[in-house]
């Protein structure tokens, strides 16, 4: 019992705070002065506080070790503080969904990617779920329904279905109300509890959930994973040899098991282009023009 | 008082009434234990539902917030960190309003004794009211320790019996017990004696009756009790005059006979007997020791066979002694020498003596004889008559049991008839019998010696060997017989041989070639003239079987010393130029030429032994396991073909394959293939009682041989095997060269039950359209798409899609050329399930690949 509360205390304390560490600002890092200040390391909010520490303290150690100098973890509070401490070159180097790369990179183009991760699924795939006793067949059934969806800044939570659903003519207004529960899981459970008709989810969280009694209505394009990035304080030799780091990860037992720890499916971080992020640049406009229309409606 | 106080009754009555308050006390004994039981639940019942009621309102604060913002991730949370803490409770249940069940945890063990249900309202929203479900257990540990107590108490019984009756067993077979004494040790001595003498002992009294006899006796008999022998009078010792004449043995003397007894098998046993008086109880008696002597007889009976095999042998023997002179000689001795025994006995062999042999090889052969007590060897010797003839001699010194030498023994055979078979032997093996040219053997050897003549011999003529191929010869066998075929071979080697001088060697090499020698060929422009008339020879019709055939013939043509300087290497080198002809379109000759030979020379050789690799066993099946990854089991293996040449060593499938399918060889090395996969499945099975199966790969020439389903449905039925246990692996390009065809025949082998895979999927141009009307069981992913699985997105991204197709198609999926295990660990994410690569195994030999399923099958 007193192990639990402790638990939760320090998950709260650890979500209130802004960062884990703070770094000054300031210009670009070179191995040697890394040695010296150290380096900071941030991520989007895609868990909780706790358990992002938990996963990436491996990830940080392993890389500690391999370049010589100490990082630190930097936890944005939202994932709007994420783009900006990437746009705003806050941290050194950073590990962001692919919407959120995609809105940094066209704040700040210097910012470099590093690497995708490599899942189960090597490319994000999203659902539109319904529970499995609903009479939802096809996407323009969803209109007058209650939706969950994760944040406005999911890429496969909000964005990528949102431009289904739009296209499918099923507008935000449409829907006779939405909520963004704040992550995957959530937005599964609500729609199997019934307290939404329907939600759009990561494919892997339908497949955990597939047998509590979730169904398909449609699946969503996909695109590319979560992404490694150095932002524009690094220097290019530094952000290259991180870059030889993370793609060699996979090469070794050693790193294959911090790979896991990070996420159980991964098995490497591979190379991306900037190109495949042209898309979600694409949904990402698309969904913040629909959140405008929607919101400027129920003004009206 | 005293009489009416100890009166049986008055105990009785007593006893009695000590069991009556025995079973009092314990009856309020356990009335007592089960009192303080029940309320001892009763308390713990009270606590329980008071603990039960903070716990409710603690979940349900710690739960309604949650809840309200759907935060099931939270929800879920608090309630494993509950569960957790509480290992009192057996199961906690939360159920949204839809009956949804948001989380439940459970513990196996335990007894539930109370349950409790409560809801939990989440603000407001009355019709969203979660139920949580909360369940807890005690263990009943009074009824448990009454259980135990009853356990023991009945261990101590049977303990304490059992080490009493083992204590008793000890003293007893100690001879502590006051029951044992000195005489009966004695006794049991005595008999020890009488029963383990190694011959029988009986005691008869002076009838004959039988009075006593040990194991031994009786075993001799065949097992008979003793008691049967005294009662119904067995006949003992068949020689009964002196079986029953006692009178010499009573009258104070021993008798010595042998006779022989029948078992109650009903066989005649010989016996040896001594007997001897004695008193027996007080009276006179006759003790006699019997002795089983079948074994003597039996080795008196060996040494006259052998006596009788030396007589009637056909090789001549004779002994002497150290001196040399002659002791025994048998009767092939007399017929090979001439000589009668009364004639040879004290003399000395020296008389056999031929007189071709030289003194140093006498000398040669005593030594030999006195070093190692054996000499072995030709020798040429003389017959009475005086004709001198070889033999085969073996000398052996013979020692006496002590070791000291004592005499030698000769044994010899004629070789004169055997000389003679092997010069006919020689000629035999020389010659073509259906031909009667000079064979291959000959010709070579004839080869030989003309190229040492000319290399000792600088202004000799060049020396020219030609090869001579009946061109499609084979059409003839195939389409008229065999028979038919050698006469077309008899009738071409007598036109060779008129084109010839008589010293050229004409040869028929194997089938329808045939080589000729030309010693003094001249120029070129006189070998080409020769060549002409030897094509213009095959060329004429042929009467065969009344039919008329037109046949021709290529030569292909070497020259000594410029094309090869050796004899094998010219034959060779002609054989080349004659594949040329061949090539170049048949009835012509052609010189040998370096760049042709080159080109060729690989894939010649390469064919000549593939030709004899399967009757000489140099073919071979690794293999190399197919793997379930998800549980580490071997789920089958691919069948690889191997070739261990003699001459070439490891010759690697991609040189040997495209050989054997451009000779044809192909076919047959297929179905050997496969036969070999179907034993070997059938031989597991036998030694294991599993079935596995084996995947072979097959070509598209076998897959587009007419009679492909019948030759694989008839090795399935002549091995016995589940026809799904063979598996055959066919290539996008084979399928894809007739489409329609190839689905027909894939569809008679699927119902046959075999199993088909698509081999090497991805580098063909196989549409989905194709795969999906393809009837196959599986799809294996090619190494090409694997290597690099871990590193590059697209490949992933390709080999995940194929996961999702195949899933759709309900076909298996194999990934090909797993080595490393990132690659198998991206597989397993991705949904594989199977795989076969160097990170499992390697293709292995036969044996290693049973150890490994062995292996296996321990550790399932």
């Amino acid at each position: 019992m007193l192990r639990w509360l402790l638990l939760v205390i320090a998950a709260v304390h650890i979500t209130l705070a802004p960062g884990v560490s703070a770094t000054p600002m300031g210009s670009a890092v070179s191995n040697s002065e890394a040695q010296t200040r150290g380096l900071v390391f941030g991520v989007h909010p895609f868990m909780s506080a706790a358990e992002l520490q938990r996963r990436f303290s491996p990830l940080l150690e392993y890389l500690e070790v391999h370049i010589g100098s100490h990082i630190d973890l930097k936890i944005a509070s939202s994932h709007a503080e994420a783009v900006e401490m990437c746009a705003e070159a806050q941290v050194d180097f950073a590990f962001v969904g692919p919407s959120l790369y995609a809105q940094a990179t066209r704040q700040d183009p210097r910012i470099l990617p590093l690497g995708v991760i490599l899942g189960a699924y090597p490319r994000l795939r999203g659902v539109i779920v319904v529970r499995e006793d609903s009479l939802l067949t096809k996407i323009p059934d969803l209109k007058g329904t209650r939706f969950a969806f994760v944040a406005p800044e999911a890429t496969v939570g909000f964005q990528v279905p949102l431009y289904v659903l739009d296209q499918s003519g099923v507008h935000l207004q449409d829907l006779s109300g939405y909520s963004f529960l704040g992550n995957h899981a959530n937005v599964g459970y609500a729609v199997l509890a019934g307290r939404f008709d329907a939600g759009a989810v990561k494919y892997e969280m339908f497949e955990r959930l597939q047998s509590s009694g979730l169904r398909i209505l449609a699946y969503t394009p996909e695109v590319v994973d979560q992404t490694f990035l150095a932002t524009a304080r690094v220097e290019p030799p530094l952000a290259q040899q991180v870059k030889n780091i993370l793609q060699q990860m996979n090469t070794s037992p050693e790193g294959r098991k911090v790979l896991t720890q990070l996420r159980a499916d991964i098995t490497g971080i591979v190379p991306a282009e900037d190109a495949e992020f042209t898309a979600l640049r694409f949904y990402a406009d698309y969904a913040q023009r629909c959140l405008r229309d929607s919101r400027e409606q129920s003004h009206q | 008082m005293s009489s009416r106080t100890n009166s049986p009754e008055r105990i009785s009555t007593y006893k009695k009434v000590q069991l009556v308050m025995a079973l009092f006390l314990l009856g309020l004994l356990l009335c007592g234990l089960v009192l303080i039981n029940f309320q001892r639940e009763q308390l713990l019942h009270d606590a329980m539902e008071r603990t039960f009621e903070t716990e409710q309102n603690l979940l349900a604060n710690l739960l309604t917030e949650p809840l309200l913002r759907s935060d099931y991730v939270q929800v879920r949370n608090t309630l494993e960190g509950f569960f957790a803490g509480h290992t009192a409770y057996h199961e906690i249940i939360l159920l949204a309003p839809n009956g949804f069940e948001v989380f439940r945890a459970t513990r196996a063990e335990g007894e539930i004794l109370y349950q409790w249900r409560a809801q939990v309202e989440v603000g407001s929203e009355v019709h969203n009211l979660h139920t949580l479900i909360l369940k807890k257990y005690v263990t009943n540990s009074i009824l448990r320790w009454t259980q135990s107590m009853w356990l023991v108490g009945l261990f101590i019984l049977v303990f304490l019996a059992t080490f009493g009756r083992l204590l008793w067993m000890v003293v007893r077979s100690l001879g502590l017990d006051p029951l044992s004494s000195e005489m009966e040790r004695q006794q049991r001595s005595y008999r020890s004696i009488f029963d383990n003498c190694p011959d029988g002992i009986l005691v008869r009294d002076c009838t004959g009756k039988l009075l006593m006899a040990n194991e031994p006796f009786l075993n001799m008999l065949g097992g008979h009790a003793i008691t049967d022998l005294q009662a119904s009078n067995v006949p003992l010792l068949n020689n009964r005059d002196k079986c029953n004449n006692f009178d010499p043995v009573l009258a104070g003397g021993t008798m010595v006979f042998e006779c022989e007894q029948y078992t109650n098998m009903g066989t005649a046993l010989p016996l040896e007997v001594h007997s001897a008086r004695i008193t027996f109880g007080g009276a006179p008696a006759v003790l006699s020791t019997v002795r089983d002597i079948s074994k003597r007889r039996e080795k008196e009976w060996h040494l006259r066979q052998l006596s009788l095999v030396v007589e009637n042998n056909t090789e001549g023997m004779l002994v002497t002694d150290m001196q040399g002179k002659i002791l025994a000689v048998n009767r092939a001795f007399t017929q090979i020498s001439g000589y009668t025994e009364a004639e040879v006995l004290g003399e000395n062999p020296r008389i056999l003596q031929s007189g071709l042999h030289k003194p140093e090889f006498y000398r040669h052969m005593w030594t030999e004889l006195h070093k190692k007590g054996v000499w072995q060897g030709e020798i040429w010797n003389r017959n009475k008559s005086g004709n001198v003839y070889p033999e085969w001699l073996t000398i052996r010194r013979l020692e006496d049991e002590q070791g000291k030498f004592k005499s030698y023994v000769a044994i010899f055979s004629d070789l004169s008839e055997q000389k003679a078979q092997e010069e006919k032997l020689t000629q035999l093996a020389q010659t073509d019998l259906l031909t009667g040219l000079p064979n291959q053997l000959l010709f070579r050897d004839r080869l030989q010696q003309a190229v040492i003549h000319a290399e000792g011999d600088s202004g000799r003529d060049m020396l020219v060997v030609m090869t001579i191929g009946l061109d499609h010869f084979k059409k003839i066998n195939d389409s008229l017989g065999h028979s038919a075929g050698d006469q077309v071979v008899v009738q071409m080697a007598r036109r060779l041989h008129t084109c010839v001088q008589e010293t050229d060697t004409l040869s028929r090499l194997r089938g329808d070639e045939f080589a000729l020698l030309l010693l003094d060929a001249g120029d070129k422009h006189t070998i080409r003239s020769v060549a002409e008339r030897l094509l213009s020879a095959m060329r004429e019709p042929l009467h065969v079987e009344d039919v008329d055939l037109f046949m021709t013939g290529s030569i292909g043509i070497a020259l000594y010393p410029q094309d090869a300087k050796e004899h094998d290497l010219l034959l060779q080198q002609a054989d080349v130029a004659m594949h040329q002809a061949k090539d170049r379109g048949r009835d012509r000759f052609c010189f040998f030429s370096a760049e042709f030979s080159a080109e060729i020379a690989e894939d010649l050789k390469l064919e000549a032994q593939l030709h004899k690799a399967l009757e000489n066993r140099e073919l071979l099946l690794y293999y190399q396991p197919q793997m379930d990854i998800t549980t580490g089991e071997i789920v089958g293996a691919e069948a690889l073909l191997r070739w261990n040449s003699a001459e070439l060593g490891w010759v690697g499938p991609d040189r040997m394959i495209p050989v054997a399918e451009d000779s044809g060889l192909i076919v047959p090395i297929g179905t050997w293939v496969m036969q070999q996969a179907a034993e070997f499945i059938q031989r597991y099975y036998a030694r294991s009682g599993r079935w596995t199966c084996l995947a072979v790969n097959v070509s598209a020439v076998q897959f587009m041989e007419a009679d492909f389903a019948d030759i694989v449905a008839g090795i399935v039925a002549h091995y016995g095997i589940p026809a799904s246990c063979l598996e055959l692996e066919l290539t996008e390009s084979l399928m894809l060269r007739d489409v329609e065809e190839a689905i027909t025949r894939m569809n008679v082998l699927r119902d046959l039950g075999v199993g088909l895979a698509l081999d090497d999927f991805g580098t063909g141009y196989t549409s989905l359209a194709y795969l999906k009307r393809f009837p196959i069981d599986k799809i294996k992913l090619d190494r090409a798409f694997v290597s690099d699985i871990h590193k590059n997105l697209t490949d992933a991204a390709l080999a995940q899609s194929l996961v999702a197709f195949t899933r759709v198609l309900g076909r298996k999926l194999v990934a090909e050329g797993v080595e490393e295990p990132v690659q198998a660990e991206c597989l397993v994410r991705m949904g594989f399930k199977y795989a076969q690569g160097f990170l499992y195994s390697k293709p292995q030999p036969e044996e290693e690949f049973i150890a490994l399923l062995d292996a296996a099958a321990r550790k399932a």
